[in-house]
């Protein structure tokens, strides 16, 4: 996925720094545990407002059961999730909405923008659509699909267990200074 | 066409003694869930989750995923950049860039062929709206990108590879086998025209040459772009 | 629009117009025969012609469908610029007409409102206003609706560019006056302001509800939605007819496939094509299996959200099957993009038939779990029995339609009313019930689906075994790919529609069809070009959501979450 990817990308993840001495060492397997546990146990929050929604209803059900990968806890209250997952088209009027409940999520925190509408704004080039969430949020794993397969979605949250436990924890920051370079 | 019946006739509007006492009917509902779990645990393939990664879906041979771009036998690309899946394309998310082919039974080719997967709804427009048989669909839905730059596939990503098609399988199509239809006969089995069959060797030679139209489409992503901007 | 030489009326208009010839309206409006009796009538004469059409007894168009705008900037020929259309139904007759009020002031197009007489005009009036800026003197609460508060201008206006977006930050939110203030001389002591929305888990969608609560009743509600406007209307403006199937998958995205065939139907009358019966057997089966789909999450949904789980996941186990059929159809689980003007994208696979039996097989299955879990269960009952209830006068005045309206004791369905593809030839009931609460609501829907499961029947049994299904019209279908390779006068065809689009003679027509929540109509106006000048949906969610802030009113929070489960909100449909 990295190998060939344009430049302006992130750099490429890679495992956790090996440390020198013996309480590096400790605490170098304890980030690592710490990661695992996180990747294990992401609770995410439905923001479904659309189509992807209802795919995502899918992925919670009978048939894919999220359960599998330790997601199974729908929170829907901010405070008590860490990844975000935007299923659906945000508009314009969504979108304080949206900012103030990623805002209201404690670190660590991912997002998963799931399907092209959420990504870019997908075939509504319109008037009231927010031409992707990362006008908002910073995103951490893009989804496309319109809406994506349930099995696109499990992948995308296996992109993301894959980026937690090389320990990378938000891209805030990065997106930030990301998005400041586009608007100069 | 027949009648109208009434639903709420047919239930009792009030519940009986037993079903008031509501344990009755808890264990009726557990009796309900119970048998479920037991029929899967003894026959576990009347279960119907599906254990994806190592499980996958069965999808249909119409599955409208990943698209590629065909090739000819030599390997060149079948497409010959005439914007059509652009102009079909209801998300505007195809960038064609035309050359003019050296050969010319060729055409034209595609020196840009850009799809965002980002914008692309998957709809199997540009698949119907090809006249060259140049763009298939796969059944591969293995994405998920990092960032918004690395979603534009271009032809690397595009033509199609054995590997890709030996792993997912070809989905949505113009044609499938059996349906009688003759696919277009390949450009590079086409007899050489009029000489070399080299485009500059024959302007040359004083052949007149019709003059493609090479460059960006009418109506391809960058000039929508424009006109859509907020 | 001039005609050469007057045909002869229909019985409708010349009833209408018999019945108006005595009153005072006689020399201000004209009655003209299009494809509905249409109306044309001043600005200022529309109240009380609204009045007379829903008072005098032998017109009582008593169920308000549709009002919208039209802005005829870049369509020569027309009376005005702007124009309102309405839309009205006589259930006694099952007759639709049609008013057309031009608006003569360009500069500040304003007309009266309908709203006290026919209530359902509200929002409806409240959208034209945001997306046309006509002005409706006397409306009580004529604010935008689905634009966000810091919109500027109006976006359906043909001037307008569909690109043209607005920054929208938290400041901007407005809250109604009464939400904000206490008021104790208007009994607000003790009283609290409670909001619900546009992100929790009762709103299926995106919709957001302001309540007042004394104690735990609500006395006074608000909903506020827009959330989801994603501008299916201005986008349909700018892609040509074959190219709005996949925007009309995303309206009730539960159903996709019902919102293609209303909206490809108005299309083909348009063009006067018809659909070779194998193709419009394939549309009526897989349209009621995507009805199945839509009541099973609806009933799921609404049951999960009163504290039952089991029913969602057995009910969601029979959309998985149905989702392998549709697959295999046409490639895509929920956004089809199956249907094409003039038939279907491609014939069904071969194993059609018996995979549509082995469903029919399965679904009642899991119906009866669902039925045994939840019908004789006391606290269902106690949630969903005498809540949220809608008289039958209530009903129709709100404009409900679909199964909210049957559940009131009116038996109005689309299907029966005005047969259209083959249902006059299968034998079905229409489920109704009296009670009109949550619980009829539940019953109707269930019912619903077995009589869904009964003309899928039928119809697999007429279902010719081979043939075409599509029309071979190529102007208006792609020809078939053989002939596209090999045969230049069908690339020039191929070519001629890719390019251009399809060719839909100028005029307007007004189809409307059972969606999944009720009366999905699509009014159409062409200008000859290769899209439509104007494509109005009439969405049933939208009448049917007006209503939810009216039936909150008693009860408590908990209530109206029953409440807003039966309604069926799909956001995709309620705010386009």
């Amino acid at each position: 996925m990295s190998s060939d990817a344009p430049k302006g990308t992130l750099p490429a993840l890679g495992p956790a720094k090996a440390g020198g001495g013996a309480a590096d060492f400790l605490l170098t397997r304890l980030e690592e545990m710490v990661s695992w546990a996180r990747k294990n146990s992401l609770w995410p929050f439905p923001f479904a407002t659309a189509c992807c929604g209802i795919e995502f209803m899918s992925v919670a059900s009978a048939h894919y059961d999220i359960s599998r990968f330790g997601s199974e806890v729908m929170r829907f209250s901010p405070r008590q999730a860490d990844l975000l997952i935007v299923a659906g088209t945000v508009t314009d009027k969504m979108a304080p909405v949206l900012r103030k409940i990623y805002d209201q999520m404690p670190e660590p925190k991912w997002v998963i923008s799931m399907g092209v509408c959420a990504s870019s704004g997908g075939f509504y080039r319109a008037y009231h659509v927010t031409q992707g969430i990362d006008e908002i949020v910073p995103v951490d794993v893009y989804v496309p699909g319109c809406p994506p397969t349930p099995e696109e979605l499990i992948y995308a949250i296996m992109q993301l267990q894959k980026k937690i436990q090389s320990g990378e924890k938000s891209r805030d920051q990065r997106s930030a200074k990301l998005a400041a370079e586009r608007i100069s | 066409m027949s009648g109208v019946i009434d639903v709420s006739a047919r239930i009792p509007d009030r519940l009986t003694f037993w079903q008031r006492l509501y344990l009755p009917e808890i264990f009726r509902g557990m009796a309900v869930t119970l048998r479920h779990l037991v029929l899967n645990v003894v026959n576990p393939r009347r279960m119907p989750t599906i254990q994806y990664p190592e499980q996958k879906r069965n999808y249909s041979a119409r599955f409208r995923g990943k698209h590629i771009l065909k090739t000819r036998e030599d390997g060149t690309l079948k497409c010959v950049a005439c914007y059509m899946c652009a102009q079909a394309c209801p998300a505007e998310c195809i960038t064609i860039v035309a050359g003019e082919h050296p050969k010319i039974a060729y055409e034209k080719y595609p020196v840009v062929f850009d799809i965002d997967m980002m914008r692309c709804v998957f709809c199997g427009y540009c698949v119907d709206a090809c006249p060259k048989d140049a763009i298939w669909m796969t059944r591969n839905y293995e994405m998920a990108f990092f960032t918004r730059e690395e979603a534009v596939f271009s032809i690397d990503r595009l033509r199609e590879s054995k590997a890709e098609i030996d792993a997912h399988g070809y989905g949505y199509r113009p044609y499938y086998p059996g349906d009688g239809t003759t696919p277009p006969t390949d450009a590079s089995r086409l007899p050489v025209v009029a000489g070399s069959g080299e485009r500059d060797a024959l302007r040359q030679a004083g052949v007149a040459l019709p003059n493609r139209h090479v460059g960006a489409g009418p109506l391809n992503a960058t000039s929508q772009a424009a006109k859509f901007t907020a | 629009m001039t005609v050469a030489t007057e045909p002869a009326l229909s019985p409708a208009a010349e009833r209408l117009r018999g019945r108006l010839a005595g009153t005072p309206l006689a020399g201000r409006c004209e009655v003209a025969d299009r494809d509905l009796p249409t109306i044309e009538v001043s600005p200022d004469a529309w109240p009380s012609l609204a009045r007379f059409l829903r008072d005098d007894p032998e017109c009582r168009y008593d169920l308000f469908v549709d009002l919208f705008g039209v802005d005829n900037l870049r369509r020569p020929g027309q009376k005005s610029r702007f124009e309102t259309v309405v839309h009205l139904h006589a259930l006694a007759r099952n007759e639709h007409v049609r008013v057309k009020i031009p608006l003569p002031d360009e500069k500040k197009p304003a007309l009266p409102t309908a709203s006290e007489v026919y209530p359902a005009a509200d929002w409806f009036e409240r959208e034209a206003f945001d997306l046309y800026g006509f002005d409706f003197t006397g409306h009580p609460n004529l604010r935008r609706i689905l634009c966000h508060d810091a919109f500027v201008g109006h976006a359906l206006r043909k001037d307008y560019a569909p690109g043209q977006r607005w920054f929208f930050a938290e400041e901007d939110m407005k809250a109604p006056e009464w939400a904000t203030h206490t008021d104790e001389r208007a009994g607000h002591f003790e009283t609290q302001t409670i909001s619900i929305g546009p992100s929790h888990p009762a709103t299926h969608g995106i919709i957001h509800l302001i309540a007042r609560l004394d104690g735990e009743k609500i006395i006074r509600a608000e909903t506020n939605i827009g959330y989801l406007h994603r501008c299916f209307e201005k986008m349909s403006e700018t892609h040509q007819w074959n190219q709005i199937v996949p925007y009309c998958d995303r309206l009730n995205y539960v159903s996709a496939m019902i919102n293609g065939v209303g909206f490809v139907r108005t299309a083909e009358k348009m063009l006067g094509i018809e659909v070779p019966d194998r193709g419009r057997l394939v549309r009526t089966i897989l349209s009621e299996f995507t009805r199945i789909m839509d009541h099973c999450v609806c009933i799921g949904a609404n049951l999960v959200d009163i504290g039952a789980l089991s029913n969602f996941i057995y009910l969601y186990q029979n959309r998985e099957n149905i989702y392998d059929l549709i697959e295999a159809c046409c490639g895509a689980r929920l956004t089809v993009s199956y249907v094409r003007v003039g038939g279907l994208a491609i014939d069904v696979p071969d194993d059609f038939v018996p995979r549509c039996r082995s469903l029919l097989e399965s679904i009642p299955l899991f119906l009866k779990d669902v039925q045994k879990l939840v019908d004789n269960n006391r606290i269902v009952r106690q949630r969903l029995q005498g809540t949220g209830v809608v008289t039958r006068e209530q009903a129709i005045a709100w404009g409900l339609t679909g199964p909210m309206l049957r559940a009131s004791g009116v038996p109005y369905d689309v299907r029966r009313a005005r047969p259209y593809d083959f249902y006059d030839k299968f034998d079905w009931d229409v489920p109704i019930s009296n009670e009109g609460d949550n619980f009829a609501r539940y019953l109707v829907r269930i019912e619903e689906i077995r009589q869904s499961l009964k003309i899928i029947r039928q119809a697999l049994d007429i279902l010719p075994a081979k043939g075409a299904v599509s029309s071979d019209d190529w102007r208006v279908v792609l020809p078939p790919k053989d002939a596209v390779y090999h045969d230049m006068e069908s690339l020039i065809y191929h070519f001629k529609l890719v390019m251009e689009g399809i060719r839909v003679p100028p005029g307007e027509r007004y189809e409307w069809i059972e969606g999944g929540n009720g009366e999905l109509g699509f009014h159409a106006v062409s200008d000859g070009r290769g899209g439509p000048y104007r494509l109005r949906v009439r969405p049933p969610c939208f009448a049917n959501m007006q209503a939810f802030q009216k039936m909150v009113i008693g009860g408590t929070v908990s209530d109206a979450v029953a409440t807003l489960g039966t309604l069926n909100i799909i956001a995709g449909e309620l705010d386009r």
